[in-house]
């Protein structure tokens, strides 16, 4: 009788360390801090927890998030593998890694123009009850604290998925300098940089330079063109709805832009033009706002303090396109709520002022934008406000890629004179009309 | 004959197989079928097998993101699709202008220069050892090297031509009819050492008598070229041939790094159009389609070369 009731003791306490342990042992656990955690620190211990993160490669991102990645760990015990691989191998490492449903990758780095295909296809761990959980964000955490046309394109079909970072648009920049030796005004609108363009011409310094090759950069502007005119690409319900007369007038900018801009702009870069420009090689740029940093880097650029941002604006109405990447984690992740603790963490303010100098990256929070340091650290923040007040998201439907590369080339047709801008601007809507249906 | 292998072709296979032993593996008919097994079961395994799988895949309509749901059959679908499609009709295209420009002069370059090569005595290998090195550099490296050389405001390219007096920046990767002649003379500069590497090599096989004999025969420089080295040369032709253009039809990285098959589409080849709607769009039953056939176009190319080299006068 003792015997038993010693053997039953023991396995009362046997079962209540085993308890203790998976407690304390990580993802199996609920992961929640004994007390609230103040904001700007990771919530919840994950001891023995491994999260793999897969991401594109290059600083000063790619550092910013491995000195994130050590600070969670010690934070809450668990590790954060990052995989930073180059951005053309991004998509197929993804995408083959979701198809599989291995869960190599817990927390993906998600192009808005693939996030329609990754959660159509389910592959994305849905995130609202996260959000919603008090015991997994800091003590007062609310989901407002992100901008919510921001926060917004990580949903599908009413579903969130994925938090934002490294919010961009495009910008214009300026040569101060020149254009006080010009006499002339800052430029208020898109058809000043072109009147302009000619008057700051001159040897080795083209009057404007803007990217044409067609990798991405081709469809930001256009959609920050069409913005500024009131229209997009699709309507709320996902069907065709481009005004043509403002898509003629944008591919029609477009064209002029790139005749003032220099030789084999269609095989031009954002770098590419930047870098120009940095160099003493444009008087003014087309380009995207995390790009800018360059123009003031000593490092980098020739012009450090002699420019000055604008967004593209047309009628006294400036429009951005907003461009930002999507944070997401894995269906077939082993450790969700681990994931989920970094991405709260790393996507809020405090981590992403850390960067956000050196990146010229915008974050997904409200509070980012209100802050007086970044606002001297990242002079061209109150034009990318300005642009982004009116701004449509870069497409996400599972149907983009494809369509973006369609535009692309209808716009380099027309700026390689084989169509003119109406035919191209034509040609778009029927290939947005034949792919989304009206 | 060995007591083993007398044994064995008196007793037939089934002995042949009772009696083997480990020892005597380097003595048997055995060998040759062992030495082959793991190429064989390599190439199937590697090769076959997903050539196999392939084909068959490109008969259902699939993403690359739903690999594990169910995929339509839609039989012969794609093909009829890839038939129609006129962006692939303007890769073949493209890609055909590419692969004859590049191995053309490839060939003809490579000649010449291995001819060259034949007539110096002083400083032969070091001119061989500085003749192969942008072929021994990696694509990609060699891409970027391209990239920086053929800037049109930077580029060592421009800046060469503005020294002779030509004062506008030359968009070569940058405009739609610069693009293809610009990456094609890349693919040359990288390749031709191939060509010199192997018809020098093949020159040097030349027995001298014939040289001698020709010389008495009163040919000239021109004359031994054209009817001692040539048709001597021939095989050696039709493999660099071969060679070059089942490289060239399935290039890539180059093209990938430079231009993404731009401007618009003037250098989109096959390789280019299939990584897109592969690795892009992720239509993967497509893609399949696309790659069978342009396997099949590379077998055909091949076929044609190899019975080419089959008729080859003989010596």
């Amino acid at each position: 009788m003792r015997f038993r009731s010693f053997r039953s003791v023991s396995l009362l306490i046997g079962l209540a360390l085993s308890l203790a342990v998976v407690a304390c042992g990580g993802e199996s656990s609920s992961g929640s801090p004994p007390a609230p955690t103040k904001a700007g620190t990771p919530v919840g211990k994950f001891p023995g927890a491994t999260v793999n993160l897969i991401r594109w490669a290059g600083d000063p991102w790619e550092a910013a998030t491995k000195d994130a990645a050590t600070r969670w760990g010690q934070t809450t015990g668990g590790t954060l593998n990052i995989n930073a691989i180059p951005y053309e191998n991004l998509q197929t490492k993804e995408s083959l890694d979701l198809s599989s449903g291995t869960g190599s990758f817990d927390i993906l780095y998600v192009h808005p123009t693939w996030f329609g295909q990754y959660a159509s296809a389910g592959g994305l761990q849905p995130i609202d009850k996260y959000l919603s959980d008090g015991s997994m964000n800091p003590s007062g955490f609310s989901s407002s604290e992100y901008i919510p046309s921001i926060l917004n394109q990580g949903k599908f079909n009413g579903t969130q998925y994925c938090l934002q970072d490294q919010i961009s648009t495009i910008l214009v920049a300026y040569r101060t300098d020149l254009y006080q030796q010009a006499g002339l005004s800052a430029p208020t609108s898109w058809t000043d940089l072109l009147t302009n363009a000619p008057k700051l011409a001159k040897p080795g310094v083209a009057g404007l330079a803007i990217p044409g090759k067609a990798i991405g950069d081709v469809s930001d502007i256009m959609s920050s063109l069409i913005t500024a005119q009131g229209t997009w690409w699709f309507n709320p319900q996902g069907k065709a709805s481009l005004d043509v007369a403002a898509a003629t007038k944008a591919v029609q900018f477009y064209i002029d832009a790139g005749k003032l801009s220099p030789k084999g702009m269609l095989n031009m870069h954002y770098d590419d033009v930047t870098t120009l420009a940095a160099q003493g090689g444009a008087a003014q740029v087309v380009t995207l706002s995390t790009e800018l940093a360059w123009l003031n880097d000593p490092a980098k650029s020739k012009t450090v303090g002699q420019w000055a941002y604008t967004p593209l604006s047309i009628n006294g109405k400036a429009g951005g396109e907003l461009i930002y990447w999507n944070w997401c984690i894995n269906k077939s992740s082993k450790n969700p709520k681990a994931a989920y603790s970094f991405l709260q963490w790393y996507t809020g303010t405090s981590e992403q002022a850390k960067f956000a100098p050196k990146a010229a990256t915008g974050a997904a929070t409200a509070s980012f934008y209100t802050d007086q340091t970044l606002a001297q650290a990242l002079p061209f923040l109150p034009a990318m406000q300005q642009a982004l007040a009116n701004s449509n998201a870069q497409p996400s439907l599972a149907t983009w890629p494809k369509l973006q590369d369609q535009i692309e080339h209808d716009v380099q047709a027309a700026l390689s004179g084989t169509t003119t801008a109406a035919q191209a601007a034509q040609a778009m809507d029927q290939q947005l009309k034949s792919t989304l249906g009206t | 004959m060995n007591e083993l292998t007398q044994k064995l072709s008196d007793q037939g296979p089934r002995l042949m197989r009772a009696s083997f032993r480990w020892r005597d593996l380097g003595d048997s008919r055995w060998l040759g079928y062992w030495m082959v097994t793991p190429a064989v079961l390599a190439l199937a395994g590697l090769i076959l097998a997903p050539l196999l799988y392939s084909t068959v895949l490109s008969t259902y309509s699939w993403t690359l993101l739903e690999i594990r749901l169910p995929k339509p059959f839609v039989g012969l679908m794609q093909y009829s699709t890839v038939a129609h499609d006129p962006l692939f009709g303007e890769a073949l295209k493209t890609t055909g202008l590419f692969v004859v420009g590049t191995v053309s002069v490839e060939l003809v370059l490579g000649f010449l220069i291995a001819l060259a090569l034949l007539n110096i005595h002083r400083g032969r290998r070091l001119a061989n050892g500085i003749i192969l090195l942008p072929m021994i550099v990696t694509p990609v490296i060699v891409a970027l090297i391209w990239r920086y050389l053929l800037d049109p405001q930077f580029g060592l390219v421009n800046y060469a031509i503005h020294l002779l007096g030509y004062q506008q920046d030359i968009p070569w990767l940058g405009s739609n009819s610069l693009a293809l002649p610009s990456l094609i003379v890349i693919d040359i500069w990288e390749w031709t050492p191939f060509a010199i590497l192997v018809l020098h090599a093949g020159m040097l096989a030349i027995p001298d008598d014939l040289y001698e004999a020709a010389r008495v025969d009163g040919a000239g420089a021109w004359q031994i070229a054209r009817h001692v080295i040539l048709p001597y040369l021939s095989p050696l032709i039709l493999v660099v041939l071969l060679l070059r253009t089942m490289d060239t039809y399935r290039v890539f990285d180059t093209i990938f790094v430079l231009t993404r098959g731009g401007p618009g589409t003037s250098t989109q080849t096959v390789g280019i159009y299939a990584y897109e709607n592969g690795f892009v769009y992720l239509n993967m039953g497509y893609t399949m389609a696309l790659s069978v056939v342009i396997l099949i176009a590379i077998v055909v190319i091949s076929l044609f070369y190899l019975r080419l080299l089959q008729r080859r006068p003989q010596w």
